[in-house]
């Protein structure tokens, strides 16, 4: 792939800049003729479609139906059912299997099929950026290894970033000892370093805590964004949410509390949240400690910090064995050490929290980036072969890991975008979407599921497999037979009891999982603490603004820069879309004299970024938040300009926090692009929340009548009647329902032009209300469309393109829409989006003027859903194709559709099943028990517009004792 | 003062105002009935095939069933187009050196698949189902025609909205019991009204939801 190519957004606005000018009227008065004389010489014969069957077709293949594979995503290692239509993957469910999973994924996940059709994804080999051939690359590269072989390994090294691949590690393993000179690298930007030393000095080995929160009553998060882990996060979203389910009574309800610098999903999740900055989370954590007896006697300095602590700390002693403290990976090694030394203190060691083993143990003893460095200027390494990272992106020092890269003689970067390090490197290899490749992947817990290919490699990548047998000399190359044969030599060494290899193979590969593979948590014996020293245990005050870095919740690490799904997906409290901002607290706001939007300049360690700033109501004072994954430069592209890399203000890879950082106000002034503007609720009827003392005395429900109406009267007491129910207790605001949806209905991305005129597309969004206090109360309220029974968007249609269905549906019918837009005003939830542009057609043809083939992101298409055009109206039908297609087999089968069959794209992807949908005219479906919920509320019920979409209103768990804070949803409400 | 109009003026008024309201009633008239003629409908099209495949000679004269090459007809919404495999099967014992199979040949000793053109196409925003209509009694014959006797396949009917709604709001009369869902020319002795009841009932057909947009656009 050429240089000058252009991101996705690039070439889209190029193709409206190109639409909007027009042809020119040469162009314009050629295209009139042509029309009339293809006009009249074609008449109105259909056009001419060809059907090009099999010449013979894969076994268990259906012509016209999907097939579903089970594959694992390397990034979560969580397993996923991978839709495929007629060889074409489309959409990403979890796998019910799986531990990690349970049938959900997180919001990235959704987007992984995405990158497998990127145009920018790059093609199979370069050297120095021209393109040359696999065959070329080896025959170079296999002398340079013999040589390197024949010394031992000398010269030879390898970078990786964490290997959570079985077959991966055995071959690095097997490189190793054939070549016990050669060095290999670990390169983790997100790192959980100092989890891992917490345990270690806690219990003699490193191990990562995993809290059971499902069996936790009382959970204090310490700086803990844990439901937006990529690896565990699902999981624990759904344990946490199984302590939240208010239903009749809702015995076992957990009480959360939160103590964290910037507002994330987690803590706005918790009962109670207290913002501190990051030295005060670690004088939380040292003072929680001495109530238990660990370390010396320490207070906070401020009340309610300490009638918080006060209360956590009552509440955790009342609910030993059955509370859980939870330390995120931005708090140091140390308090880490003091929070498990918590934890086993409570007994909660070994019940509520597990402590497994890494699984990549090389992280620990395996060098890193600054070795790396050292080696290569002292002349160390000859060949230096990197696999999929990108270590001039995610480095403190961009510029010393360049010089770096050229003091190498030979160097090989394998991964799937031209970045700023392949383009450094000599080599540039394409490797292969894990949709295209065979791997094995271990989960967090230790679970191991194959990768499995659903397409052959679209862009001529090759395995990352393969490039390590050919450094290795295995005889062996091809991916398949080396994973294959990691299991076969470890079944056999299992002994014979699950049946023969090929059965047992077969059997995994179609569960998507390996039985048997979970890890054995390690036994949380303390050793013995460390000598306290009275400066260490107490951090001091700091002068100034700390800065907290954190990485963003979809980009993660920037591996994920290049997606534009990813990039548009509102970020879960700032609603921020396709850039980073520094979060600052309305009084730090006040004090640089900074409001939204406006730019700031961040000094430290020598690197100097510009950034807007925003302020965000529940951010800590004292504390600026800057998340990273933002500005990561993909083939020659800046992925996204508004976003700022914040990496090279770190020290080292480690490095969570800053103290000293000089912030200043620059004078500029950027709007900031984000997809909700008001974020206060002056309204109560919004997003209601009650406590859960409230709700346990709430009687049964009562129904009040719903205003009088105009509207026709429908009998829809026949047949099905869809219905959704939304439980806001149970809600994240993770954003993972709202890429779902853009992947199951062939959403469009709009880019940041058309974001900052607040034109987004997706069908669903999630609200953020926050109560307007200093410490206001976050909760999320996912706004699909609310299929009203009286909806006010039809009776204004022309053309009745908007019109109910017998089902309660409220369709949007295409191909009839004229786009008036009048749908689009009388509505009065805005969930209606409009087509400003032709974002269906193929913007990248359009732009480069080749209309030969077909562009690759259209086979990423929902052949179930139409592909809007411009000018047409479109909005959430409760994936009306999934009860189509549900309701069509259960006519063939000749019966009725049982509860729980149609599960829409939202509900499917819920970590926490916060969705449910069914049929409410039966009434032992799940939806109409929801309904019948004494704290079921219609949005906006006062309207009279009778919406299907319902909601429970979110049940918080106060603890009395801080009941009167205000933050935390005492309020009277309903 | 002369005369401003001739006395012929006045008929001329009347033929041009006459005239046009009879122009513009004739126009829309020729329009709507293009609009229904094959010339807009394209029934009776027929497209050069890489192999001129005969269902007169298959079907009606060999009796092979239809589901033998569109054999995912009563499981997915799309019947299926034979694969060469399916060709293959007999061709390669029967007519093996006959010309117009030569491109079957090929494509299996290649691999490449054949490229039929496509005659019956609904647009890319209907959404058609072929299982659930043979699972609910709609013979092929009702969209496909006399396919026995078609030397080339041809577009049998207008498959426009019109089409498929009329059938949509009453399907009875073209109901079939199951076993006569894949027959050619079938016909009963009983009263096609009574059976078409019948057959709704026993198939639990309701055309109140048939109508609905969502039922063919999503």
């Amino acid at each position: 792939m050429s240089a000058d190519k252009h991101t996705l957004v690039d070439r889209l606005s190029r193709a409206r800049q190109s639409g909007a000018k027009g042809p020119s009227r040469r162009t314009a008065l050629k295209l009139m003729g042509a029309t009339a004389a293809f006009s009249s010489l074609a008449g109105c014969v259909p056009p001419r479609e060809e059907i090009v069957p099999y010449v013979d077709m894969p076994e268990g293949m259906v012509p016209g139906t999907p097939l579903f594979y089970a594959s694992v995503s390397p990034t979560t290692g969580c397993g996923v059912l991978v839709e495929s239509h007629d060889g074409r993957p489309t959409k990403i469910e979890g796998n019910p299997d799986h531990p990690m999973s349970l049938g959900a994924t997180d919001a990235a996940s959704q987007a992984d099929v995405l990158d497998l059709y990127d145009p920018l994804r790059t093609e199979a080999v370069h050297r120095d950026g021209d393109l040359t051939s696999w065959g070329d690359f080896v025959a170079s590269f296999r002398t340079r290894v013999r040589a390197h072989r024949e010394q031992s390994g000398q010269g030879l090294a390898i970078l990786t970033g964490a290997v959570r691949s079985l077959t991966l590690a055995g071959q690095l393993d097997s490189l190793s000892e054939t070549m016990p000179e050669a060095a290999i690298y670990r390169h983790e930007p997100i790192s959980d370093a100092a989890t891992r030393a917490g345990a270690a000095r806690s219990f003699g080995e490193p191990a990562l805590p995993f809290p059971h929160l499902d069996r936790a009553e009382i959970v204090l998060f310490l700086d803990a964004n844990l439901f937006a882990e990529p690896t565990t996060g699902v999981r624990h979203a759904r344990d946490f949410a199984a302590r939240r389910r208010a239903r009749g009574g809702a015995g076992d309800f957990n009480r959360a509390y939160a103590v964290e610098s910037e507002t994330t999903t987690t803590g706005a999740s918790c009962d109670h949240r207290l913002a501190l900055p990051p030295s005060g989370i670690d004088r939380f954590a040292h003072a929680l400690a001495a109530r238990f007896g660990i370390g010396p006697e320490a207070g906070m300095d401020s009340d309610p910090a300490d009638r918080f602590l006060d209360q956590v700390a009552a509440d955790l002693d009342g609910h030993r064995g059955r509370g859980a403290v939870v330390a995120g990976r931005g708090l140091p090694a140390e308090i880490h050490d003091v929070v498990n030394r918590i934890n086993v203190a409570l007994g909660n060691a070994g019940t509520t929290i597990s402590y497994l083993p890494p699984v990549d143990p090389g992280l620990d003893t395996l060098p890193g980036l600054a070795q790396l460095q050292d080696d290569a200027f002292a002349g160390r390494i000859d060949s230096l072969v990197i696999l999929d990272c990108d270590p001039i992106y995610s480095a403190p020092d961009p510029e010393r890991m360049r010089a770096a890269l050229e003091a190498v003689d030979v160097t090989v970067h394998h991964g799937l975008y031209l970045d700023a390090t392949a383009k450094a490197c000599d080599w540039q290899i394409a490797a292969r979407h894990f949709l295209e490749d065979w791997s094995d992947v271990q989960a967090a817990d230790g679970t191991v599921a194959i990768c499995q290919p659903l397409t052959r490699p679209l862009k001529g990548g090759r395995s990352v497999h393969e490039l390590v047998a050919l450094m290795a000399g295995d005889a062996v190359t091809a991916p398949h037979d080396l994973v294959r044969r990691t299991w076969q030599n470890r079944f056999e060494q299992e002994g014979a009891d699950g049946g023969s290899f090929q059965e047992r193979w077969r059997k995994v590969l179609h569960d998507g999982l390996v039985p048997g593979t979970g890890f054995t948590p390690i036994a949380p014996e303390l050793a013995p603490a460390p000598p306290a020293s009275s400066d260490a245990s107490m951090p001091p005050k700091t002068d100034g603004l700390e800065i907290a870095l954190s990485p963003d919740p979809f980009l993660w690490d920037g591996r994920r820069a290049a997606n534009a799904w990813l990039q548009e997906l509102p970020r879960p409290v700032t609603r921020l879309v396709w850039q980073n901002a520094m979060f600052l607290s309305p009084h730090d706001g006040a004090a640089l004299d900074v409001s939204d939007g406006d730019m700031v300049r961040v000094k430290t360690n020598g690197a100097t970024i510009e950034l807007p700033a925003t302020v965000q109501p529940g951010q800590a004072v004292g504390a600026a938040s800057l998340h990273l994954g933002f500005g990561r430069e993909i083939a020659g592209q800046v992925q996204n300009a508004q976003g700022v890399s914040a990496f090279s203000l770190r020290p080292d890879t480690d490095t969570w926090r800053l103290t000293g950082a000089k912030i200043s106000k620059t004078g500029d002034h950027r709007p900031l692009l984000r997809t909700q503007h008001d974020f206060d609720t002056p309204d109560a009827r919004t997003s209601e929340i009650v406590s859960l003392a409230d709700y346990r005395a709430l009687g049964p429900k009562e129904r009040e009548e719903p205003p009088e109406s105009l509207y026709p009267e429908r009998l829809d007491d026949e047949g099905y009647a869809w219905a959704m129910v939304i439980d806001q207790s149970a809600c994240i605001g993770c954003g993972a329902c709202v890429a779902a949806c853009q992947a199951e209905n062939n959403v469009p991305v709009v880019g940041p032009e058309e974001i900052a005129r607040n034109r987004d597309m997706h069908w669903l969004r999630v609200d953020v209300h926050q109560t307007p206090d200093e410490t206001p109360e976050t909760r999320f309220q996912p706004v699909p469309c609310m299929q009203c029974e009286k909806a006010p968007c039809e009776p204004v249609c022309p053309v009745e393109a908007s019109v109910h269905d017998h089902e309660g549906l409220n369709d949007q019918v295409y191909n009839r829409c004229i786009g008036t837009r009048f749908c689009q005003s009388n509505c009065p939830y805005k969930v209606r989006r409009f087509n400003f542009f032709d974002y269906a057609g193929d913007p990248i043809q359009e732009a480069e003027q080749t209309p030969t083939e077909p562009s690759l992101l259209q086979a990423l298409k929902n052949p179930d859903v139409t592909v809007r055009g411009r000018g047409v109206m479109e909005k959430c039908t409760y994936c009306v194709q999934r009860i189509s297609a549900a309701r069509r087999d259960a006519k063939v089968d000749g019966r009725a559709l049982a509860d729980g069959e149609i599960k829409t794209a939202c509900q499917a992807v819920c970590p926490t099943q916060a969705i449910t949908f069914g049929d409410k005219n039966d009434p032992g479906s799940a939806v109409s028990q929801l309904r019948e919920e004494p704290h079921e509320y219609a949005l906006f019920g006062h309207l009279g517009t009778r919406p299907r979409t319902t909601y429970l209103k979110r049940v918080v768990n106060a603890a009395p004792d801080l009941a009167s804070d205000g933050h935390d949803g005492s309020e009277e409400s309903g | 003062m002369p005369q401003i109009f001739s006395p012929k003026a006045d008929g001329l008024a009347r033929l041009t105002i006459w005239g046009v309201a009879i122009a513009v009633v004739v126009a829309l008239g020729v329009t709507f009935l293009l609009m229904r003629s094959p010339y807009a409908t394209a029934v009776g099209l027929v497209r050069d095939q890489p192999v001129p495949f005969s269902h007169k000679h298959h079907v009606g004269g060999l009796g092979l069933d239809c589901r033998y090459c569109h054999a995912s007809v009563e499981t997915s919404a799309f019947a299926g187009v034979p694969e060469t495999e399916v060709c293959m099967t007999c061709h390669s014992q029967l007519w093996t050196d006959a010309d117009v199979l030569e491109p079957v040949r090929e494509s299996w000793a290649t691999g490449a698949p054949i490229r039929w053109q496509r005659v019956n196409s609904l647009p890319d925003y209907a959404y058609f189902d072929h299982s659930v209509h043979v699972a609910k009694g709609v013979p092929c014959e009702a969209c496909h025609g006399r396919v026995d006797q078609m030397p080339l396949t041809r577009k049998a009917e207008p498959l426009t909205m019109s089409f498929c709604v009329d059938c949509h709001r009453d399907p009875a009369k073209r109901l079939r019991p199951k076993s006569a869902v894949f027959a050619m020319g079938w016909s009963t002795k009983k009263s096609r009204a009574e059976l078409g009841h019948y057959l709704m009932k026993a198939n639990g057909i309701q055309t109140e939801t048939l109508t609905d947009c969502s039922t063919c656009h999503r």
